[in-house]
């Protein structure tokens, strides 16, 4: 699909995430004038040499390009990494009823013979706790993203 | 309660052929929601037997085409369907047991879709496939590639002034360029969940359905209703085969040009006969009076012979700005200093070595330059051997190419995707044409980018300002470039592009997600 490019979208989100600002006053009661920083920014670009208001403007343009490009791939690893808590989940539920049908299973026995399938059980047991383990380290990295705390978090706070 | 499907596709009948086999791979769909009306246009006996036939089915509903004006049968079964989306699907074509599911949810994103085709072998022995690029409005007027697939919303298609009778053959093609005007771009769904009726033997993609002339007014139509200014749209045949069609833009008012040409002034042989790229491609454009608001300029290294700068500052009948560059070599740089010489409202940016084939070469690519939200126009580029050089850029996992590279100039591989005009990710800079103000705005070309990449870079800034870059076949040259050539790319420029584009660089846009892993990063 076709659509604007996907650093063009990080750079819109990033213009809507300073909106609120605009209509508030800062800590020192001034009000934001993001309006006149604009114009005074063309202002200093367009009173500069032609080949040095080139070269700036594409430094803006390459280092919107980055941090889009950076966002962009932040997302699409969020959202990998959601897709894989939701199939790991999926998975360990899968292995809890098969867990409990064994244990159904095995109860009602009465035999002191050692039944072959407690090392079924003992095997799935050891499955659903590598894969909590997994899940949990997952969702670990997750808060840690969703509290801003991610490496690309990290890497476009530093940019 | 009235059953409404979210599938609602129509077809027409002129015989029993593959009515059994469409129902068969509806009835296979794995989300039951869709209805198929079929107006069957044979006579009372086979209205009988496709009724009794499908007389078991409720979602299939037979109606009698008796009396109707042909003109009118599919637009009566789509009056007759009670369905949120519509789809074309003739008796023997076939969906994908996934489709109504993958529509479902691709529908949830944009209010139109299309797929990727198969036409399968009759033999039962495989299936040709055309996998289709992203979505772009030059591409579709000058291809129907996003028709015959095409899932429309019902509600937008009933508030439509159509069909139009004089669209004939190409009624469905003018159908979905109406909904393209008012739904902007649809979801492309990667993967062949188009099927059509299997035949012996599947010519390759693109298939292009309707008659020429049909589609040509069509297109003409939507022109006019679109504000494009057009003297003709004419149909495109590349080896007797039909690929799409040619919007040719009116000559009116024709911006001025300023022609950007780097160059050292250095000589090889081409045809076997020695040629000063610089003076011979300067003369060129000198003798052609084609292009009426025309200015040369020239950036020539200082290392530059003195008798080739003295030849150039010959007068002629388009001015001659030669500007000295010095300092060592960067492409960029020498193209930035031309441009900020220039005084047209448009920049060319030229190669020397480069000949001209198409005498209105330059105002078929100012003309697409000047539609909105066009960025950047390129060329089609040839090797002196005749050979594809350039036919728009492709990105193959992260890393840019040129589309079909050394294929044949007529090629039809991709959907005859060198033969029309259609959107790219990017275009070469060895002939490109944009105005002086986008260049401007996106700071030119990155001058950390001294010989690579930096047209890469240059069209990926445009792209990220929302505006589209388009690829013409229309404006041919040949580009003397050494065939054998291998491109010194420096680690440098390889890291600087990525640190910028790293992700758009893995994600175009034109490129179909099931080809990526066929293409050759070296030559796609």
């Amino acid at each position: 699909m076709a659509g604007p490019s996907i650093a063009g979208d990080g750079a819109a989100s990033q213009t809507a995430a300073a909106a609120p600002d605009e209509a508030e006053p800062d800590s020192a009661g001034v009000p934001y004038q993001g309006a006149d920083i604009d114009r005074s920014y063309e202002d200093v670009l367009a009173a500069l040499p032609d080949h040095v208001a080139l070269r700036l403007r594409d430094r803006i343009k390459g280092l919107e390009a980055e941090a889009g490009s950076a966002r962009a791939t932040a997302d699409e690893v969020e959202r990998e990494r959601r897709a894989d808590v939701a199939r790991l989940t999926l998975i360990i539920e899968g292995l809890r009823v098969d867990l409990e049908q064994a244990r159904g299973e095995r109860e009602p026995m009465t035999t002191a013979d050692p039944d072959p399938r407690d090392a079924e059980i003992a095997a799935l047991r050891g499955q659903v706790a590598d894969l909590q383990t997994q899940l949990e380290a997952v969702a670990e990295r997750l808060s840690a993203a969703e509290a801003g705390e991610s490496p690309w978090a990290r890497l476009l706070r530093h940019r | 309660m009235t059953f409404r499907a979210l599938l609602g596709a129509v077809g027409v009948a002129h015989d029993n052929a593959g009515f059994a086999a469409t129902t068969q791979s509806l009835i296979a769909q794995t989300d039951t929601r869709w209805q198929w009306t079929v107006v069957v246009a044979g006579g009372r006996a086979l209205l009988t037997e496709l009724s009794d036939f499908a007389a078991f089915e409720p979602r299939i509903t037979v109606l009698d085409g008796s009396g109707v004006d042909p003109a009118e049968y599919l637009p009566l079964a789509v009056r007759s369907t009670r369905a949120d989306h519509l789809c074309q699907l003739q008796p023997g074509d076939g969906l994908d047991p996934g489709a109504v599911a993958a529509f479902r949810a691709a529908l949830a994103v944009r209010p139109w879709l299309y797929t990727d085709e198969a036409w399968p072998f009759a033999d039962g022995n495989g299936h040709r496939e055309w996998r289709k690029g992203g979505y772009g409005p030059e591409m579709l007027r000058s291809q129907p590639y996003a028709v015959r697939s095409a899932v429309l919303p019902a509600a937008m298609v009933a508030q439509l002034d159509w069909p139009d009778p004089a669209a004939g053959s190409a009624q469905w093609y003018d159908l979905v360029l109406r909904v393209a005007e008012r739904c902007g771009d649809p979801v492309h769904l990667a993967g062949p969940y188009y099927l059509r009726s299997p035949v012996p033997e599947p010519p390759p993609a693109p298939w292009i359905d309707g008659d020429p002339g049909d589609r040509c007014a069509v297109v003409a139509d939507h022109c006019r209703r679109t504000g494009i200014p057009i003297t003709e749209v004419r149909p495109i045949d590349t080896r007797g085969r039909p690929m799409g069609q040619r919007v040719v833009r009116r000559r009116a008012d024709e911006p001025s040009v300023s022609i950007v040409i780097p160059t050292r002034g250095v000589a090889s042989l081409v045809y076997g006969m020695p040629r000063r790229h610089v003076v011979a491609l300067v003369d060129q454009l000198q003798a052609s009076r084609r292009y009426p608001d025309l200015e040369i300029v020239v950036v020539y290294d200082a290392d530059t012979p003195p008798d080739v700068v003295q030849t150039l500052s010959r007068p002629g009948a388009h001015p001659v700005r030669l500007v000295r560059y010095s300092g060592e070599f960067n492409f960029s740089r020498k193209c930035n200093i031309g441009g900020l010489a220039a005084s047209g409202e448009y920049l060319c940016f030229l190669n020397d070595d480069i000949e001209i084939d198409t005498a209105d070469w330059l105002s078929e690519m100012v003309a697409l330059a000047r539609e909105p939200g066009v960025g950047a126009v390129g060329a089609k580029l040839l090797f002196a051997d005749g050979t594809l050089q350039h036919a728009g850029h492709r990105m193959a996992s992260g890393r840019p190419g040129h589309a079909l590279f050394r294929c044949a100039a007529d090629s039809i591989e991709l959907g005859g995707l060198a033969q029309v005009c259609g959107e790219r990710v990017g275009v070469t800079a060895a002939c490109m044409v944009l105005s002086a103000r986008i260049f401007s705005e996106v700071g030119g070309f990155w001058e950390d980018l001294p010989a690579s990449y930096n047209d890469v870079d240059l069209c990926l800034k445009i792209r990220a300002t929302g505006r589209r870059i388009v690829y013409t076949p229309h404006a041919v040259l040949h580009h003397f470039e050494s065939q054998s050539r291998i491109p010194v790319v420096t680690i440098e420029e390889t890291e600087a592009i990525q640190r910028r584009w790293a992700f758009d660089m893995l994600h175009d846009p034109y490129v179909n997600p099931l080809s990526v892993a066929d293409l050759d990063p070296a030559t796609h």
